[in-house]
C-alpha cells in the first residue's frame, strides 16, 4: 500500500518574546518547516508526517519537554496518500 | 516551476497558518504586497464565502488577504490566496466577438448587441416567448442575476430561466422546501464550534470546503470526545479525520440513513415531546401519516439486512445511528454532491433531514442539518432570488397564482404577465435546444459545453442549425464560448460590486477594486443594455446596482427570506450578515426558526422552536425508500463511475487552471482506480485508461489509489481538455431535476 502522508499548517504559540528562541529549537525537528513569525509569541509552520496522531504526539511531548510552547494549533491539514502520476502504484 | 501536490499542499499548509498570523499571502504572483489599497470583498471560489480584502497597486490587483473579522477568522485556501492571477490572465475576454463562418472576430458593443437583440426579437416574433432561454450562475452576483430575471420572467414573459445550481443545489432545495416548506439551512458556521457530532454524507469538505473543514478539525482538536462519521465510497481526504468512514455501494445510502433511523427510533434516542410539537410524517407526496407509519416503514431497514445491500458492516451502521442520536449531545450534518447528484437526490436530502427531526438535534447551537453549497452565490442569487424555473424571487413559486399576482404588483407590470407555467429546468432546457424549441439562449458566467452531463449531446444542441447562443463570460476560449455565435467580454469578480450570499445565509458586499479589463463590462451593466434594446428597459431603470438592490429589498418583505433591513451602507459597514433580518435595527439571524434568534419566529410561539415555512408549522419525516441510480453496473460496464473535486482546482477550471501555481497540481484529471481493479486491468499508476460509458468515452492517466471502493473509478472533474462529462449520465432527479452526475457505469481498458 502506498504510505500517507499528512502535511498541515500549524500555529505555534510560544511565551510572548520567546518566539526566536522556540523556533531556533523548531529547526532541529524532524518534518518541521518554519513559514514565518509574528515578531513576539507565534510561529507558523508546516508539519509533515505519517499521519494526524503523529501530529498530537509531536504536540504532546513538545508541549512537555519544551516549557516556551503554549500551544499548537493546526490551521490546515491536508494529505497526499498517492504518489504523483508517473510513480508507482502498487 | 514543477509543483508536485505535496508542494501544494505545503503552500497551503504555510498560507493557512500565516493567515493566523494576519501575514498576506508569500504566494502572490508578483512577490510580496505592496498595496496601495484594501477593499473588502468575498472569495470568487466555493460556497463558503470567505471575507477577503482585496490588495490594489496601480490599478491593479496585486494581492488578497483573509477578512479576520469575518467568519473565516481570516483564513482562506491557497485557491483563495492566488486569486490576484486570474484578473490578468491571458485568456481573459476583453472584446465582443461575432461568429463570421467558422471563425469568432472582434466586433464593437453596439454590433454584438444590436445582433443579440434582434435574433431575441426574431425568435420571440416568430416562435413566441419560450423559443428564448436564460442559462445563469451561482457565480453571478445577485444584481445581475436578478436584473435578468426580472428581464425574462416580467420582459420577454417566459420562465426559460435557470442555471447551474441545478446542477449542484437543486435536491438541496427540494429537500428544504420539502421538509421544512422554505429553502436554506437554518444553522450557520458558528454551529462547528459547538457540534459534538459530524455527520459528513456525500462530502469532501477536507477538498471542497477546506475552510470549513479546517474548523471541523479544529473543533476536534479541542474536544477529544467529538466524532466525525463519514459516510462515502471513497476514502477522501475528509475521511482520514473520521472516527468513523462508512463505505458503502453506490447508491445504498438511502437505504443506510433509513437503518440509522431505524436504530434510533429502536434504542430510544428518538426526541418525542419534540416530535410531538413539532413534526409531521408524509409518504409521496402527502404529509398524513404518524409516527406509528414510520416505524413500519423503517422495520424494511434492520442495520443487517441494509449492510448487506450496501457492502458494509451492520455495528458500523448502528456505531454511527448511536453517535448521532446519543442524548445531550449535538449532531451537525453536512453534505454536497454526494447526495444532491442524484436521481434521488431530494429523498436523499429528506432522510439527513429524518435524522434531526426524530432527535430533536436540531435549532440548537451545534444540531444543525447543514447543506455546504458548491459556488459563491448559489444561495443568494439563484435560490434565494428565484432565478430557476419554477421560483420567483424569495420563497415564491411560479406555479402559485397568489405569487405571481403579488411579483406582478411588486414589478408593476400588468396581471397576467408572468406566465404561469414553469419554465424549462437545465436538462430540458438544453434538451428543448436540441429539439429546436429553444432558438436563443443567452448564458452569463458558466460553463455548460464543459459541465453539462453527457457533454458531448447538448454541446451538439448548442451547434444545431437555427441555434443561437450568447455567452458572457471573462475567460475565452472556454469549452462554451468556442461554440457561441457572440461572446460578450465580462468584467470579473473585484471589476465590478454586487452582493454574494453564501451557505449560512450570510449576505456580503463585494466593492468593485479596480475598472474592468479591456472592454470587459459589468453583467449587470450589459443586462440592463439588453432589456433596453428590447424594449423592456422601463423594467430596469437602474443606475447600479445600488439601485437594484433597493428594489431586492422591498421584494423580500413579508416574505420568509425577509432581509428589508439590509441597506447597502449596512452590507458596507459589516462583515456579513445573516437574514432574516426584516429591520435596520435587527441584528440577523443565526439559528433561523428558533424562537429568541430568529425575529420572525413569534415572541409568544408555544415552543423553542417554529417551522413557519409550513402551513401547519411543522417540518415533515417523509418515508422515502432505498431505490437505486438510474444505471448500474452489469456485464458491459461493470464499474462504478464517480466524479468531483480535487483541491487545487474548481470546477471547470477556467480560474484554476490560469494560476501557475495551480496549473501543476492536478491540472490534467486522472482516473482515480482502487489497486485490485488497476490489477485486473493490468494499469499501473501514469499508464492510460480509456474508460467508456453508454454515452461516450475519454481517455485518462491512471493513479491507483486504495482510496478507492473496488469497482469503483473516481475522476476529477475539472479538465477541460479530458473532460469527464463526456460520460455521466443525464438523468435527472424527477422532482429537483438535478442530474446524477455521480454515478453511472463505465468500462475500463488500458490505452
Amino acid at each position: 500500500m502506498i504510505p500517507l502522508t499528512v502535511v498541515a499548517g500549524v500555529v505555534i504559540e510560544t511565551l510572548p518574546g520567546a518566539q526566536a528562541r522556540v523556533a531556533a529549537r523548531l529547526a532541529g525537528e524532524p518534518g518541521i518547516e518554519l513559514a514565518g513569525g509574528d515578531g513576539d509569541r507565534r510561529i507558523a509552520a508546516v508539519w509533515t508526517g505519517a499521519d494526524g496522531a503523529e501530529l498530537e504526539r509531536l504536540s504532546e511531548r513538545l508541549l512537555a519537554t519544551d516549557a516556551e510552547v503554549l500551544g499548537i494549533f493546526p490551521t490546515f491539514v491536508g494529505d497526499d496518500g498517492f504518489p504523483d502520476p508517473g510513480g508507482d502504484g502498487d | 516551476m514543477d509543483w508536485t501536490r505535496r508542494d501544494f499542499l505545503k503552500a497551503s499548509a504555510a498560507a493557512s497558518a500565516l493567515a493566523a498570523l494576519g501575514s498576506r499571502s508569500a504566494l502572490a504572483a508578483e512577490g510580496p504586497p505592496q498595496a496601495d489599497t484594501w477593499v473588502k470583498s468575498v472569495c470568487r471560489y466555493c460556497g463558503t464565502g470567505c471575507g477577503l480584502y482585496v490588495g490594489v497597486k496601480g490599478g491593479r490587483v496585486v494581492a488578497v488577504q483573509g477578512d479576520k473579522e469575518n467568519h473565516n477568522a481570516g483564513f482562506l485556501c491557497l485557491k483563495g490566496f492566488l486569486l490576484p492571477q486570474i484578473m490578468r490572465a491571458p485568456d481573459r475576454n476583453l472584446h465582443p466577438q461575432i461568429r463570421k463562418g467558422d471563425k469568432l472576430v472582434r466586433a464593437s458593443w453596439d454590433e454584438a448587441m444590436d445582433l443579440v437583440a434582434r435574433r431575441f426579437k426574431e425568435a420571440i416574433a416568430a416562435h413566441g416567448p419560450d423559443a428564448v432561454a436564460f442559462y445563469g450562475s451561482g457565480q453571478g452576483l445577485t444584481e445581475e442575476t436578478y436584473v435578468a430575471n426580472k428581464l425574462f420572467k416580467a420582459g420577454i414573459r417566459t420562465n426559460n430561466v435557470d442555471g447551474n445550481p441545478r446542477l449542484c443545489m437543486a435536491s438541496a432545495v427540494g429537500g428544504y422546501v420539502t421538509t421544512y416548506g422554505k429553502d436554506e439551512p437554518m444553522g450557520c458556521y458558528e454551529d462547528v464550534d459547538a457540534a459534538d457530532v459530524f455527520l459528513l454524507v456525500g462530502s469532501n469538505t477536507a477538498e471542497a470546503h477546506p475552510i470549513i473543514f479546517r474548523r471541523i478539525v479544529e473543533r476536534k482538536r479541542k474536544d477529544k470526545n467529538v466524532k466525525v462519521v463519514v459516510l462515502d465510497p471513497r476514502r477522501t481526504p475528509t475521511a482520514r479525520i473520521a472516527d468513523l468512514h462508512l463505505s458503502f455501494v453506490p447508491g445504498t445510502d438511502l437505504a443506510i440513513l433509513n437503518a440509522m433511523a431505524h436504530v434510533l427510533l429502536a434504542e430510544g434516542m428518538v426526541d418525542e415531546p419534540f416530535i410531538a410539537a413539532n413534526v409531521a410524517f408524509g409518504e409521496g407526496a402527502e404529509a398524513n401519516k404518524a409516527l406509528a407509519d414510520y416505524k413500519a416503514f423503517l422495520a424494511g431497514y434492520e442495520p443487517a439486512k441494509v449492510a448487506a445491500l450496501a457492502g458494509c458492516r451492520a455495528e458500523d451502521i448502528v456505531t454511527a445511528a448511536r453517535w448521532f442520536g446519543e442524548k445531550g449531545k449535538a449532531s451537525m450534518s453536512m453534505w454536497t454532491m454526494g447526495l444532491n447528484q442524484r436521481t434521488k437526490g431530494v429523498w436523499a436530502n429528506n432522510l439527513v433531514h429524518n435524522l434531526h427531526l426524530v432527535t430533536g438535534k436540531i435549532g440548537l447551537p451545534g444540531s444543525t442539518p447543514f447543506s455546504l453549497t458548491g459556488q459563491p452565490n448559489a444561495c443568494g442569487g439563484v435560490r434565494d432570488g428565484g432565478a430557476l424555473s419554477h421560483l420567483l424571487p424569495y420563497g415564491r413559486l411560479v406555479a402559485n397564482e397568489k405569487h405571481r399576482a403579488e411579483m406582478e404588483r411588486l414589478w408593476n407590470v400588468p396581471a397576467g404577465t408572468i406566465a404561469p407555467k414553469p419554465g424549462l429546468a437545465t436538462i430540458d432546457m438544453f434538451r428543448a435546444m436540441e429539439e429546436g424549441k429553444v432558438k436563443v439562449l443567452y448564458v452569463m458566467c458558466t460553463n455548460p459545453g464543459q459541465s453539462l452531463p453527457n457533454v458531448d449531446r447538448y454541446r451538439k444542441a448548442m451547434r444545431a442549425p437555427g441555434a443561437f447562443v450568447v455567452v458572457s463570460e471573462a475567460f475565452h476560449p472556454t469549452r462554451t464560448s468556442e461554440l457561441a455565435d457572440v461572446v460578450l467580454p465580462a468584467a470579473l469578480w473585484a471589476e465590478k460590486e454586487g452582493v454574494y450570499g453564501c451557505a449560512e445565509r450570510r449576505y456580503q458586499l463585494l466593492e468593485a477594486a479596480v475598472k474592468p479589463m479591456g472592454e470587459a463590462r459589468p453583467d449587470f451593466q450589459i443586462l440592463c443594455d439588453l432589456a433596453r434594446r428590447l424594449g423592456h428597459g422601463g423594467l430596469v431603470p437602474f443606475q447600479g446596482p445600488e439601485d437594484a438592490w433597493a428594489e431586492i429589498l422591498a421584494l423580500s418583505k413579508g416574505t420568509a427570506y425577509d432581509f428589508a433591513g439590509m441597506s447597502r451602507a449596512r452590507l458596507k459597514a459589516s462583515h456579513g450578515l445573516l437574514w432574516p433580518l426584516p429591520t435596520p435595527d435587527s441584528p440577523g439571524t443565526k439559528r433561523r426558526y428558533v424562537k429568541g434568534a430568529d425575529p420572525l419566529v413569534p415572541a409568544d410561539a408555544p415552543g423553542p422552536v417554529l417551522f413557519y415555512g409550513r402551513p401547519d408549522k411543522r417540518a415533515v419525516v417523509w418515508m422515502r425508500p432505498q431505490k437505486p441510480p438510474e444505471e448500474v453496473p452489469d456485464a458491459e460496464y461493470p464499474l462504478w463511475y464517480t466524479t468531483g473535486r480535487v483541491i487545487e482546482q474548481w470546477h471547470t477550471g477556467t480560474m484554476t487552471r490560469n494560476c501557475p501555481e495551480l496549473r501543476q497540481a492536478n491540472y490534467e484529471s486522472v482516473a482515480q482506480l482502487h489497486p485490485e481493479d488497476a490489477k485486473a486491468l493490468g494499469v499501473k499508476t501514469g499508464d492510460a485508461v480509456r474508460l467508456a460509458s453508454r454515452r461516450g468515452a475519454q481517455q485518462f492517466r491512471v493513479r491507483v489509489s486504495d482510496g478507492e471502493r473496488a469497482g469503483l473509478v473516481f475522476v476529477h472533474m475539472h479538465d477541460a481538455d479530458r473532460m469527464c462529462n463526456k460520460l455521466t449520465i443525464d438523468a435527472v432527479d424527477p422532482i429537483s431535476r438535478q442530474p446524477e452526475f455521480k454515478i453511472c457505469a463505465v468500462k475500463a481498458e488500458k490505452a
